[in-house]
């Protein structure tokens, strides 16, 4: 029992009934906006974490292959980057001043509210890393000395809400690939899977926008961070 | 298989040449920029990479839950400044994420799309 309780088998489950469980509840409760199906899914998760008071190490641990394919995925959105090659071509110049726009906006805002807010300054730096998907969040994470498993957190709940909030906000954006490349740059890796049930190509340019934003910030952010802080 | 064994030599790659080359970026964004340039340089996807990567991709969301139940190791925190966190957080995502979506289409739509 013991050893059951550690193993790949019945927490690596867990996250996969937990994942189709919200599938499942998001299309019985008639398919709400604001509450997808990754929401449903998280809850459920921690709540049988919390109450069953399981260590989150020994989950994560347990749940490292399923870790592991967000590595692979990410290798893999090359594909659908290459794939709207051509469509990018045509619109490099538009593409281009949003990407900017986007990357000191995502950052910058994030910064200076946290620190308006005066939370404590590791959790201003968590903030940091808001606007860039968690693999390379925590990589920039790790060079500003900005606590992990918080800068881990804000990236993917302000996912979320980039997610959520993307139907009701974005009504008025008529084309998909702005729509697309916008929640690409805001709402990352979250906002790309969202993306990807709007369209194929509302997809592909949320995958650009996340990879091309994550880039840019990397070679930014932190040199700024340094200045910022001395 | 072939499409798996792709992505995991790419994978590799950008993990090696970061951790070799001290490069600020992740493995994981490396890897992607250099199968990006190989498929530049061969001019197509291989078939069966297009059809794995679409079904990968598809389950995009699965992968972030392992790291997101971590938000339970946070509470402590969050009982302390958990209302400005999330304050902060909604915000500083919903302005950039309108904006950019707006500028976007202004400059699309100029261009007739």
């Amino acid at each position: 029992m013991d050893k059951l309780m550690h193993s790949p088998l019945l927490w690596m489950t867990l996250t996969l009934v937990a994942y189709q469980a919200g599938f499942w509840l998001h299309r019985r409760l008639g398919e709400p906006i604001l509450m997808p199906p990754l929401l449903w899914s998280l809850i459920i998760l921690i709540t049988v974490v919390v109450v069953g008071k399981v260590d989150y190490q020994t989950y994560f641990q347990a749940n490292s292959f399923i870790h592991f394919l967000l590595g692979t995925s990410t290798v893999a959105l090359a594909v659908p980057l290459y794939q709207s090659l051509p469509r990018m071509k045509t619109a490099a110049i538009p593409l281009t001043i949003t990407l900017i726009v986007g990357s000191l906006l995502g950052a910058g805002i994030a910064l200076a509210l946290a620190s308006m807010a005066q939370l404590s300054p590791s959790s201003v730096l968590a903030f940091a890393t808001r606007a860039v998907t968690t693999p390379m969040a925590l990589g920039i994470a790790e060079k500003i000395h900005a606590p992990l498993a918080l800068a881990s957190a804000i990236v993917i709940i302000s996912g979320l809400v980039g997610a959520i909030a993307a139907e009701p906000l974005l009504k008025f954006v008529r084309n998909d690939i702005a729509k697309g490349f916008a929640l690409g740059l805001a709402a990352h890796g979250v906002g790309t899977a969202r993306a990807l049930q709007i369209s194929p190509t509302a997809g592909a340019f949320a995958a650009l926008g996340m990879s091309l934003n994550g880039l840019l910030t990397a070679l930014w952010l932190p040199s700024m961070i340094r200045w910022w802080l001395s | 298989m072939q499409a798996i064994f792709i992505l995991l030599v790419f994978q590799l790659a950008g993990e090696l040449s970061v951790q070799l080359l001290h490069l600020p970026l992740s493995g994981n964004i490396m890897g992607m920029v250099l199968l990006f340039v190989f498929l530049l340089i061969h001019g197509r996807v291989p078939e069966s990479l297009a059809f794995f990567t679409s079904k990968l991709l598809q389950h995009l969301a699965l992968y972030f839950l392992p790291v997101s139940v971590g938000v339970v190791t946070l509470w402590p925190l969050l009982k302390q400044e958990g209302f400005q966190i999330i304050a902060v957080m909604v915000i500083s995502t919903l302005i950039p994420l309108v904006l950019c979506a707006w500028l976007l289409d202004k400059m699309l739509q100029r261009k007739g799309w």
